[in-house]
């Protein structure tokens, strides 16, 4: 079955394997962990790793399905057999999706910035202007401030000397450069 | 009596309650002996601090006594700047600087926005809490707290504390998109073992070194009108002070912002006949820390805190000398 879950990947085999292979992925667990595994080491092969999904995406996908099955399976009284065949279909379907954009829109860059506009509240400004690193200079002139800072931050434990981690420890970089100068 | 709260919070986790109100119970058992463990016990460590693409290394030794608690911050790598902090004062030493800070420290733990037992409550209206997994840390058994934010004006926390002790031992803030912003891990550490008072001086030597002191106790100020008109939800003003800063002459109005966790730092002084070059201008960040800086009124308003670009973004530009 690997096999033709390999073959299904580089988008080889026919159509009634292929079929074969997506309903396999439907209710085989292992094989949706291997379906996984395959596409990363393609991915990692291809270096294409920083647009690679999070683990167990398949698993959630046929969990999500399943959960929306059972939903069904209460509002229409379906039959089970009717309903597995209908939830397998559209977990095949999800799965061929994702197989057809070879995953990046899930994680693509844009797909971030739309989620992370989406998820700002409103502000009057439609988003912040991103903030840029602190100029080593601004930081050094920063030091009183974030030292008077520290005393009121609780830093959720070691009662705010955390807060004082920013002042001593940072920028060793460009620190480190400047002593083999 | 502590034995008893970990054994009760350790069951607890055993058993994987996933009822919020023991959830709550627990946390507040944890973040009590969190912030106790601060007050009574001494420790010893090497710790990582992250932040963006970079990596520093530091050492932490607490010390309890008679004359309270004392600590001393050194970083290991770059330059190597410390902060000895007792209970009347921090001393910040910056070598690569010439410079070290004084600065004087408010009359106990009164005043502060901790993360005491009585605050959770607070912080419920603005974050859940979670006490999580067993794990391991530094080679010890911890226990993890996940403090998720209820929208996106503050970060998000994970925090692993010392299981027999409370010790925090790793602590990572995340952004609203659960990004890893900042962390800090403890990679060796010693609890409860004496340690010599030759560990609490500056290991460098301060000669030549310029200090910049800020001057005594600065109450009897009055302390002026300026206020942050537009605060993200849940933050509300919970000091409002005069100071001297050290290396100023004029006095310095500090507002402080909480919502129970997340601080944000309001300054205002008078832009005046001192040159104070480097004065911040719009919105920067340092690892989880955003700065913000305008001139309003010849007055420098410069605002610091460990939250996301749009809250201090927000309470920065709305800053002004009110009513």
């Amino acid at each position: 079955m690997k096999e033709q879950i390999s073959a299904l990947l580089d988008g080889e085999g026919n159509d009634l394997e292929r079929e074969h292979a997506l309903r396999a992925l439907g209710t085989d667990p292992a094989l949706r962990g291997a379906w996984e595994r395959y596409h990363l080491a393609s991915a990692a092969i291809r270096r294409e790793l920083e647009v690679m999904v999070s683990p167990g995406l398949a698993d959630r996908i046929h969990e999500r399905l399943q959960h929306e099955a059972q939903e069904n399976t209460v509002r229409r009284s379906l039959s089970p057999r009717v309903l597995k065949f209908t939830a397998g279909l559209a977990i095949a379907a999800s799965v061929a999706t994702v197989a057809i954009l070879n995953l990046p829109p899930l994680v693509s860059p844009s797909a971030v910035s739309v989620a992370r506009n989406a998820s700002s509240p409103a502000t009057g400004k439609s988003t912040v202007a991103e903030a840029r690193q602190t100029p080593r200079d601004q930081q050094n002139a920063l030091n009183p401030y974030l030292v008077q800072h520290g005393e009121f931050t609780p830093a959720a434990g070691m009662n705010g000397l955390l807060s004082y981690v920013r002042v001593i420890g940072r920028d060793s970089a460009a620190t480190d450069n400047a002593n083999t100068e | 009596m502590t034995g008893f709260f970990l054994r009760r919070f350790t069951l607890a986790v055993q058993l994987g309650l996933a009822a919020s109100l023991a959830q709550a119970a627990d946390a507040q058992t944890l973040f009590a002996r969190m912030h106790q463990v601060g007050r009574s016990l001494d420790y010893e460590g090497t710790f990582v601090y992250q932040h963006g693409d970079q990596l520093e290394s530091l050492r932490i030794v607490h010390k309890t006594g008679a004359d309270g608690v004392r600590e001393r911050l050194v970083s290991l790598n770059g330059a190597p700047r410390e902060i000895i902090r007792t209970d009347s004062e921090v001393r910040c030493y910056l070598p690569d600087e010439n410079a070290a800070l004084i600065e004087h420290r408010r009359a106990g733990d009164r005043n502060f926005p901790a993360l005491l037992p009585d605050s959770l409550a607070l912080l419920q209206g603005n974050y859940k809490v979670h006490v999580g997994k067993e794990g391991r840390v530094a080679g010890r058994k911890a226990v993890s707290v996940r403090i998720k934010p209820r929208d996106a004006y503050r970060y998000g926390y994970l925090l692993w504390a010392d299981e027999a002790s409370g010790l925090l031992l790793k602590a990572s803030l995340l952004d609203e998109r659960g990004v890893v912003v900042e962390q800090y891990m403890f990679t060796q550490v010693s609890i409860g073992k004496p340690i010599p008072e030759s560990e609490l001086k500056p290991q460098y030597p301060t000669k030549g070194i310029v200090w910049q002191r800020a001057d005594d106790e600065t109450q009897a100020l009055s302390t002026g009108q300026w206020t942050a008109a537009r605060l993200p939800a849940g933050f509300t003003l919970s000091v409002r002070t005069m100071r001297m800063l050290p290396g100023r002459k004029q006095p310095v109005e500090h507002l402080v912002y909480t919502d129970g966790l997340a601080v944000v730092s309001v300054f205002v002084e008078k832009v005046g006949d001192e040159a104070k070059p480097n004065s911040l201008s719009g919105l920067t960040h340092m690892g989880a820390v955003h700065a913000f800086g305008k001139v309003v009124d010849g007055h420098q308003i410069t605002v610091v805190g460990e939250a996301p670009a749009l809250t201090v973004d927000m309470i920065g530009e709305s800053v002004g000398p009110g009513q």
